[in-house]
């Protein structure tokens, strides 16, 4: 029970600028229904259906590379991370907590697709694809991020380094526009980019088409988790370092 | 059984000992002081004694558990305010204290029953729904000493808790310290290098320089080693009459006497165009060790 209070007690303290800025909310519901609006515009129906997925896996990404390694990123430079290494919070329940008190940020842009995809007969197998790759999608992106944030020795803002990073990973390369548009090599190597092949992997088993055979784009994933996963895991201390 | 407890506790950063072969111990309930200049070492002593840096070299206890081998029943027993903290975010008074304590395990309603209480024992409650970022720096640091003191640890850590404030928000700081070490019964470890302040409130004094222990005791018994008794503050005067017993100030000079007389004694012999007597403090003694070392 003392575990779950602890979680939460992160949780809150967490939300607190969530809650109280939320025009950032309001942007973010504003880039989903752009971002439909666009896909609508250009493409029709088709092109919505295969957006809508892909849009909820680069939310988590997102969510992971910038949110979740900001928040860490800054906890470091500001001793917020000496301050809780020194009391009962373990690092997993630290990262729960993170986690948890920033999902107000992206719940309702996600949530707000869930009618969108509904209303034009998508059906619920769409959204649920996506949503089931999304924690994987959430921890990858946060493995990435952290296994640069954490190596930054001099104090800096952070977002100086996730938000191009962020940019570099998903507007890019070929997520929200088809690889094929790419000249070989180029659209081959595309998918060595993590939200490509996640991307890749969504649109193949939500609708069924996707330029790369899945199982590339699955060993890509597993590397990049595997590789990223050990870089954190050689940085992330919680404590006596 | 101590509280804190350092054997040779050392740390070095690449080629640089930032802390060698500190020694000291603090006993249950009472407040101990490292003291000493900046860069001194105490805040990296601090930081092993509450786990977030491991030491490289001897060992140390706290409330008679390992910092390295026994680290998961240390931070259950500690609540440490670091130097410099700035992670207040957007949370008010009331919810970083409460939140703090849910971060400890202390249920929601316990937390904010325990914030409320802190708030009106520390006299914030004009403040504890204003967003911290818009509180002042006295404001700022009350609340985050009362949420590490309202934790109930054994043992809090107080990073210069007091550093950058006002006169009057330091004392005020200070008085939160000492009532709260006895109501909770809690051993407080604080840093600072204000001497002056410190002598009212500390039990135990550590004085670190270059990461090094020069002299430790209470504060009445560090100054039973200092020769002498006053401070004389001499203005425009020719420092050759003071010997080497002086420490240049450019107008001013600080030496010190064992008496009244010597003090005139001195007046007369310097011809100063003003002079001031008061009694030594903790920071005499610290600057008299000091200076013999060198």
């Amino acid at each position: 029970m003392r575990a779950l209070w602890r979680v939460l007690g992160v949780a809150l303290f967490y939300t607190a600028w969530i809650k109280r800025q939320w025009m950032w909310i309001v942007q973010s519901i504003m880039s989903t229904v752009g971002i439909v609006m666009l896909a609508y515009g250009w493409g029709g129906h088709d092109i919505v259906k295969t957006a809508i997925p892909v849009y909820i896996i680069i939310t988590t990404w997102s969510f992971g590379a910038n949110l979740v390694a900001q928040m860490v990123g800054y906890d470091r430079v500001s001793r917020e991370w000496e301050r809780m290494v020194a009391s009962q919070l373990t690092l997993f329940e630290y990262f729960t907590g993170i986690v948890l008190g920033a999902l107000p940020f992206v719940l309702p842009s996600i949530a707000l697709l869930v009618p969108i995809a509904t209303a034009w007969g998508f059906g619920l197998k769409l959204i649920t694809i996506a949503l089931l790759l999304s924690p994987l999608s959430m921890a990858l992106g946060t493995f990435l991020s952290l296994s640069i944030v954490l190596r930054i020795r001099n104090p800096m803002n952070i977002s100086a380094v996730t938000n191009p990073l962020v940019t570099a990973t998903t507007f890019l390369p070929p997520v929200l526009y088809p690889p094929t548009v790419l000249p070989e090599p180029l659209r081959s190597i595309s998918i060595a980019v993590p939200p490509v092949a996640l991307a890749e992997i969504t649109k193949a088993l939500s609708i069924g088409v996707s330029t790369t055979p899945i199982h590339i784009s699955i060993a890509s994933v597993i590397a990049w988790l595997v590789t990223t996963g050990i870089a954190t895991l050689r940085v992330l201390k919680w404590g006596l370092e | 059984m101590h509280a804190v407890e350092a054997i040779e506790l050392s740390k070095r950063f690449e080629s640089v000992w930032a802390v060698k072969n500190i020694t000291f111990s603090v006993g249950e309930r009472a407040i101990a002081v490292l003291a000493g200049p900046n860069g001194a070492g105490k805040t990296t002593t601090v930081r092993m004694l509450t786990t977030v840096l491991s030491p490289s070299k001897g060992f140390a206890r706290v409330m008679g558990f390992d910092v390295v081998k026994e680290f998961r029943e240390v931070r259950k027993r500690i609540a440490y305010l670091p130097q410099d903290y700035g992670a207040m975010g957007d949370v008010t008074p009331y919810e970083f204290i409460a939140y703090t304590l849910m971060m400890r395990g202390f249920s929601y309603f316990v937390a904010k029953k325990e914030a409320r209480r802190w708030i009106e024992l520390l006299g914030l409650e004009q403040i504890a729904k204003r967003r911290s970022w818009v509180l002042s720096g006295g404001e700022r640091r009350k609340m985050l000493v009362a949420a590490t003191l309202a934790s109930h640890a054994d043992v809090v850590f107080l990073d210069e808790p007091t550093t950058g404030l006002d006169v009057e928000s330091r004392y005020s700081i200070l008085k939160v310290i000492r009532d709260a070490s006895k109501e909770l019964g809690s051993t407080i470890l604080l840093t600072t290098h204000m001497l002056e302040e410190v002598q009212l409130i500390a039990d135990h004094v550590v004085f670190i320089n270059s990461g090094e222990v020069v002299a430790q005791g209470g504060p009445g018994a560090l100054l039973s080693k200092l020769p002498y008794r006053y401070r004389v503050v001499l203005e425009g005067v020719d420092k050759g009459c003071l010997g080497n017993k002086h420490i240049d100030l450019g107008e001013k000079v600080i030496t010190w006497v064992k008496s009244v007389e010597e003090a005139k004694h001195v007046a007369e012999v310097c011809k100063p165009s003003a002079y001031s007597t008061k009694d030594v403090f903790l920071e005499d003694v610290y600057l008299y060790i000091v200076g013999e070392k060198k």
